[in-house]
């Protein structure tokens, strides 16, 4: 027989650490609130009949985000035969309050403690036999992190679960309350499952919408409710919900005044505390954050003697993908004799395509790393605060951070994660503008320019960084004056995580996936597009006859491309390159990466390129001077994400009109900001001349300056929470 | 025909190799299923598992 088991906790409370260890699973695992965003399954490491249920965090069982009611719908709706409640042991008050919730359901509930190892740092006890006789059910403590006590929390649900057993509900409300309650029970007694009752019961005592809805009392049975429940609220003097409320917290007080020991002054100030003064710093923050955004891109992607991203990957592309590699197979090739059009498919296309991209690896590897370690060790959190306090002042919601964050790496799970916003309209403008930030697949478009024009220098991915912040920032402001997507910004509670050491496993998993998933779509996607682009610059149309072309500016790729590229051209794509950018431009639309895996097959092509891959970089440094190659930078940067993130976007949207419209400005916002950029620098470097698009630029930025600064009529319009 | 095979051995060894490298990579896109099992419309994004609601992994 099939055992379920359902892990439920607070958000950020180590859930999908502890179901990846009880499932020897890979999730990614981060150390902020709202990571899990849906439910995931796996199986218990050594017992095939026990399915793990890692559900996303909730801070109780009234959900006001979407991924929240996921959690509540599975716990409710699903019937799990048992629930592993992790509870946050350095938090124990607020974990304990969705705690009293899952017992008034009737499962079986096993509470793990976890973080024991930092209560216990902290001087601070927890007496178990007394918390589990206080809740009426079993505690364990666990330090998922450490992997202390996991085996035997699981275990224990599993006999819980094969018992079906359940301690005695705690006596968590008053009199007054308790006879409302049974008041109500007796009233939908037959109606819901009697192992409901009482959870349906308090549910409608707090005047629940959607259990009033699935019930679906009658109108003169809810009257008589309401007659119990306006007397309780009469006699207490508060709204039902509050009464609630003020009594979980009212037991769990009493409770962790039984259970818990505490040594440390609760006033105490610890270390995490003391670090915040200065991270968090009302004036220092920024700056702070400024600094380490450099620090990590200079180590990725500078060009400075601790460079090791910038050393490694020099020496991917002028040896390994410069010499070994192509010698090798030059080699192999040269002895089986292959003619010259399979070898030119193989040196020009798939390996100066894909090599070029993989070229990239180390420095994606070392940013993965450094970004890992700040995610791990609580420092991205601070940065979600941080950004709240700016965004919040341009009427945005601090929730769009975390999509953002999370973007940093991929941005489909960046996009998936703005269910954590609660508000429609807030949820839209963050889907529509969280593809603004630089993802992975986008840094070696930001390493092939720094390197190939602006000298290695990090000041150019840092920029690039913040002109997506900006971006968003900017389109936020914009967008929230359209009457359909105005609304006060929803509010944002978001508690930082005690900082910690990086754990090894975790910030291993981290960078071991990004990598892996660049060098996976590299060897996949990229490759089966590399061979397609060789052969359309390979062959074409010369004379009227179809052939083999020895200058790709007449392959069928360059008669595609220009048909298009005059559209860029006020963007100061012109010339030769003018067909090169388009056509590296449209190819990213299938994944980024496929932008520098263009430039590679393009400007590699027959053999113009020599021994060291690096040489590719000063063709495309003739070819772009530096305001064209920021601007073309800029440009797809912030155009249409990827296939998979429009994907991502249409499912978020879930109205082809909305995702349509979220590509479409994400195009037309890149094509005005890369105007601006290369008309308006070109100016002042000289690299661009006074013409009729200078005037158009000027315009677009007057324009784009109104938008922004124009009144916003919408401000005060009131949004429905959109669960 | 011999004559032509063996003038064209290499350009055969090697086609028949890019054959079994793009087959499996077009089944594997076909399928929709990357290494960790998932749909694969996250192309093997770092895929946060989210379409695998349904799938028992571990």
């Amino acid at each position: 027989m099939q055992i379920r088991i359902a892990l439920a906790g607070n958000p950020n409370s180590g859930k999908t650490t502890l179901f990846n260890i009880l499932t020897g699973s890979n999730q990614y695992v981060g150390n902020w609130p709202g990571v899990t965003v849906e439910k995931k399954e796996g199986t218990l490491k050594g017992h095939p009949d026990v399915i793990i249920q890692d559900l996303p965090g909730i801070y109780s069982l009234s959900p006001y985000s979407p991924e929240e009611l996921v959690s509540r719908r599975y716990l409710v709706d699903d019937h799990p035969d048992a629930i592993l409640n992790i509870v946050d042991g350095t938090n124990i008050e607020r974990n304990l309050y969705l705690t009293t919730q899952l017992i008034d359901l009737g499962h079986p509930v096993v509470v793990a403690v976890n973080m024991i190892d930092l209560v216990r740092k902290s001087g601070d006890s927890i007496d178990l036999e007394k918390l589990g006789k206080a809740l009426g059910c079993a505690c364990v403590e666990i330090s998922a992190l450490k992997g202390e006590g996991y085996l035997e929390a699981a275990e224990k649900a599993v006999e819980l679960a094969k018992n079906h057993s359940h301690g005695e509900m705690p006596h968590v409300f008053n009199g007054s309350v308790e006879h409302a309650l049974a008041h109500i029970e007796e009233s939908i007694e037959g109606q819901v499952s009697s192992n409901y009752l009482r959870w349906y019961a308090i549910k409608l005592f707090e005047r629940d919408e959607m259990v009033r809805k699935e019930v679906g009392l009658s109108q003169e049975t809810l009257d008589h409710l309401e007659k119990h429940i306006t007397d309780c609220e009469r006699e207490m003097d508060d709204d039902a919900e509050s009464i609630i409320a003020d009594q979980r917290y009212t037991y769990i007080s009493s409770v962790v005044n039984k259970a818990v020991n505490r040594t440390a002054s609760k006033h105490a100030m610890k270390l995490s505390d003391k670090i915040d003064r200065f991270v968090t710093h009302r004036i220092l923050a920024l700056p702070i954050f400024a600094a380490v955004m450099f620090l990590m891109y200079a180590i990725a992607m500078g060009n400075y003697p601790f460079s090791i991203g910038t050393i490694a990957t020099d020496w991917a592309n002028d040896v390994l993908f410069g010499q070994w590699v192509p010698g090798i197979l030059d080699w192999c090739l040269t002895a089986l004799g292959v003619s010259g059009w399979l070898y030119g498919l193989i040196m020009d296309g798939i390996v100066a395509g894909v090599g070029a991209v993989l070229g990239f690896v180390p420095q994606i590897l070392v940013l993965s790393l450094l970004l890992s370690i700040l995610e791990d060790v609580g420092y991205m959190s601070r940065v979600a605060f941080i950004m709240d306090k700016i965004l919040r002042k341009f009427g945005l919601s601090g929730k769009s951070i975390i999509p953002m964050v999370v973007a940093t790496g991929c941005g489909v799970p960046g996009i998936l994660a703005s269910r954590t916003i609660e508000q429609d309209r807030d949820r839209r403008i963050t889907v529509m503008t969280t593809g603004f930030i630089p993802c992975g697949a986008k840094m070696p478009i930001i390493g092939l320019f720094a390197g190939a024009v602006f000298g290695n220098s990090p000041l150019v991915a840092v920029s690039a960084f913040f002109i997506g912040v900006a971006s968003v920032v900017i389109s936020g402001v914009i967008l929230k004056k359209f009457k359909s997507l105005a609304g006060k910004p929803a509010p944002f509670v978001m508690e930082l995580p005690t900082y910690h050491l990086p754990s090894v496993r975790n910030v291993a998993r981290a960078t071991w996936q990004r990598g892996w998933d660049f060098i996976q779509r590299a060897t996949t996607i990229v490759l089966l597009s590399s061979i397609v682009l060789w052969f359309l610059q390979s062959y074409g149309f010369v004379d009227g006859v179809f052939q083999a072309v020895s200058d790709n500016n007449v392959s069928l790729l360059a008669d595609i491309g220009k048909a298009v590229a005059w559209i860029f051209y006020p963007l100061g794509w012109a010339g030769d390159m003018a067909w090169k950018a388009t056509v590296a431009t449209f190819t990213g639309l299938i994944a980024k990466e496929q932008v520098v895996m263009t430039f590679g097959t393009l400007y590699h092509y027959a053999g113009e390129l020599s021994e060291s891959g690096n040489e590719i970089w000063s063709f495309i440094a003739a070819d772009f001077g530096p305001v064209r190659a920021y601007s073309f930078m800029i440009f797809n940067l912030l155009c249409a994400p990827c296939f998979a993130a429009v994907g991502a976007i249409k499912r978020e949207m879930n109205d082809r009109k909305w995702t349509a419209a979220a590509i479409g400005y994400m195009c037309v916002f890149a094509y005005c900001i890369s105007l601006i950029v290369y008309q308006l620098g070109g100016l002042i470097t000289g690299e661009a001349t006074f013409s009729v698009f200078t005037i158009a630029a000027v315009a677009v930025l007057a324009g784009l300056l109104y938008l922004v600064l124009r009144k916003n009529r919408y401000a005060d319009t009131q949004v429905k929470i959109g669960v | 025909m011999v004559q032509w095979i063996s003038a064209h051995c290499g350009d055969i060894l090697v086609l028949a190799i890019l054959g079994v490298v793009i087959g499996r990579i077009l089944l594997r896109l076909i399928r929709g299923k990357n290494s960790r099992g998932c749909c694969g419309s996250c192309q093997g994004c770092s895929c946060t598992g989210a379409c695998r609601e349904e799938r028992t992994s571990g």
